[in-house]
C-alpha cells in the first residue's frame, strides 16, 4: 500500500501544469494537465499494491520521489533521524573573517568593525586546527566573509593554500565560498580565488548608481556602483566555471528603483548563468541606524521577492541557486543550529552566528596558536537545540525537513518567534520560480 | 507528459541528504 507523504506540496504553474514538491527529498516534479487528474486522485488516496498499468512509470517516480510513500513508513522518525544527521562529525563548515574591516560604510551594516587583520598566531592555529580535523573529515567548505574579506587577500592566500594541501592529503571534497562587496575584486584576483576552489560569490547592488551609492557607498563616502560592474563585466569575459550571485537588498524607498538596475544587471549578464539574481529585503539587523531604516512591512517585502525574482527571469537574469538550494532537506538550516559549523573572527574568537558578534551568548569558544580549541558546550547547545526539537508546531510542519525549524536560531531567541524562511511564506510562488527557472535554463 | 524538474537529493532515508547543501552567511533570513 502507498500513501502521499506529509511533506508533499502542490501547486499550480501559470500554465495549467502541476508541481509536486517534497521537502524531505526535495523532488520536484511537473504534469501535464491530461495527467493532473489521475495525479491528484493518487495524491489524495494513494494507492494500492499495484500501480494502474499504464500508470507504472510514473508511479515509480513518484515513489522514488518520497512523494508516495510505503503505507508502514513513520515520517517523523525520517525527519528525526535527518535532523540527528546534522551531528555527524566527518564533516566541517567554517565562516573565516580574514579581517573584520570594510572599506564600505554601508547604512543597514550592523558590524562594528572593532578588529583588522587575522594576526599570524590566529592564521597558524587556524591552520593546525584545519590540519588536525582533516583525517576526519569527508567535506569540507569554507565561507570567507568579514568586513570586506579581499582587504586580506593575503591572509586568503596563506590559509587557502595549507587548507588545500591538508585537505588534497586525505582526499576531502572541498568547497569555498565568498561573501564580498565586489570594490576589489579584479579580475585578477578573482582568477587567484578560483585558483584557491572559491567558486561561488555573493556580491550585493543595491540599485542603479545613485541608490547603490547612497546605501552601499564607501566608508567615509565615495561612489561604489560603477566600479563593482566594471570588475563584474571584466570577471565575465572569463571562461571559467563559477557562481555569482548578485544580491539585491531593497527597503520602501529603494523599491521603485530595482526595476532599472534589473534593466543594467540583464543588458551586462542575461543569458550568463553564472550571473545569478538574489533578492533579499533590507532588515533591522542590529546596527547604529537601524531606527532611520525604511525596511518594507512583512507583507510588501514577502510580496517584491518574488516579483523581483520574476522580473529578473523574464529579462533573463536567472534565480540563485542560493534559493534553490534553500528548498533542499537541511537546506534551510542556519550554520548557527549545525553542530559542525564554527565562524572563526580575525582574533581567534569563535562565534556560532554572523550576525550578533558582540553578544556574549553568540562568543562560544577561542582559538589557539597551538590549533587548539576551548569551546564552552553550553553556549554552542543553545544555538544547536532550539528548532524541531523544543518546537511542535515545527514538528507538525509540511517544510520541517527543509529548516528543522532552524532558519534563525538568533531570531527564535531575540523574539520567541518562529524563524520561517521566505520560500515556505511563499511556497506556492517559490515553487513557480524553479519551474521557470528550470525552462529559462533549458532554452 | 511528466517531468522530473528535480530529482531527490538522495535515496529516502539516507543520513547524507541535509549535508549536502552548503550554509551561505551573510543574514540571508532577513527576518530580524
Amino acid at each position: 500500500m502507498w500513501t502521499p507523504s506529509r511533506f508533499n506540496v502542490q501547486t499550480r504553474t501559470d500554465t495549467g501544469e502541476l508541481l509536486v514538491y517534497n521537502s524531505y527529498t526535495g523532488a520536484i516534479l511537473a504534469f501535464s494537465s491530461e495527467e493532473i487528474d489521475s495525479i491528484l486522485s493518487i495524491l489524495k488516496e494513494g494507492l494500492g499494491e499495484d500501480a494502474p498499468p499504464n500508470m507504472t512509470t510514473v508511479v515509480t517516480t513518484l515513489v522514488d520521489a518520497g512523494i508516495l510513500i510505503a503505507s508502514n513508513i513513520d515520517e517523523d522518525k525520517r525527519a528525526r533521524f535527518l535532523h540527528q544527521s546534522q551531528h555527524r562529525t566527518d564533516q566541517l563548515h567554517l565562516v573565516v573573517m580574514p579581517t573584520e574591516a570594510c572599506n564600505f560604510g554601508c547604512e543597514y551594516c550592523y558590524q562594528s568593525f572593532s578588529h583588522g587583520t587575522m594576526n599570524d598566531q590566529v592564521i597558524t592555529g587556524l591552520q593546525k586546527f584545519v590540519q588536525n580535523k582533516a583525517r576526519f573529515l569527508q567535506s569540507a567548505s569554507i565561507s570567507w566573509f568579514g568586513g570586506e574579506p579581499l582587504l586580506a587577500m593575503d591572509v586568503i592566500g596563506e590559509l587557502s593554500r595549507s587548507f588545500l594541501a591538508s585537505f588534497n592529503s586525505y582526499g576531502i571534497d572541498y568547497s569555498a565560498d565568498m561573501a564580498t562587496n565586489g570594490f576589489h575584486l579584479t579580475k585578477d584576483k578573482f582568477l587567484q580565488l578560483l585558483q584557491w576552489h572559491i567558486r561561488r560569490f555573493m556580491i550585493t547592488v543595491d540599485g542603479p548608481a545613485t541608490v547603490h551609492d547612497k546605501k552601499r557607498g564607501l566608508r567615509g563616502g565615495g561612489p561604489t556602483f560603477e566600479r563593482i560592474l566594471h570588475n563584474l563585466k571584466d570577471i565575465q569575459s572569463s571562461k571559467e566555471s563559477f557562481e555569482i550571485s548578485i544580491r539585491v537588498n531593497f527597503d520602501q524607498e529603494s523599491l521603485p528603483f530595482v526595476p532599472e538596475l534589473l534593466s543594467i544587471l540583464a543588458n551586462e549578464f542575461a543569458g550568463d548563468a553564472r550571473f545569478q539574481l538574489l533578492i533579499r529585503p533590507v532588515g533591522r539587523w542590529g546596527g547604529k541606524h537601524d531606527d532611520q531604516l525604511p525596511v518594507c512591512d512583512h507583507q510588501t517585502a514577502n510580496k517584491a521577492i518574488w516579483e523581483f525574482t520574476q522580473m529578473g527571469l523574464d529579462k533573463g537574469l536567472p534565480m540563485s541557486s542560493i534559493v534553490e538550494n534553500s528548498m533542499l532537506p537541511g537546506g534551510a538550516v542556519c550554520y548557527a543550529a549545525k553542530p559542525n559549523s564554527l565562524v572563526v573572527g580575525s582574533t581567534g574568537q569563535l562565534y556560532k552566528c554572523t550576525c550578533a558578534l558582540e553578544e556574549e551568548v553568540n562568543k562560544v569558544g577561542t582559538l589557539y596558536d597551538d590549533g587548539s580549541v576551548n569551546v564552552d558546550y553550553d553556549r554552542l547547545a543553545l544555538w544547536t537545540t532550539s528548532g524541531d526539537d523544543t518546537d511542535s508546531v515545527c514538528r507538525s510542519c509540511y517544510y520541517r525537513p527543509v529548516c528543522q525549524g532552524n532558519h534563525c536560531p538568533l531570531f527564535r531567541a531575540r523574539t520567541g518567534e518562529r524563524p520561517c524562511p521566505f520560500e515556505k511564506r511563499k511556497i506556492h510562488r517559490a515553487l513557480n520560480m524553479i519551474w521557470k527557472n528550470s525552462i529559462s535554463l533549458r532554452r | 507528459m511528466m517531468q522530473v524538474i528535480r530529482k531527490p537529493i538522495a535515496p529516502a532515508g539516507s543520513t547524507t541528504a541535509g549535508q549536502l547543501v552548503k550554509s551561505v552567511p551573510g543574514n540571508l533570513n532577513g527576518s530580524k
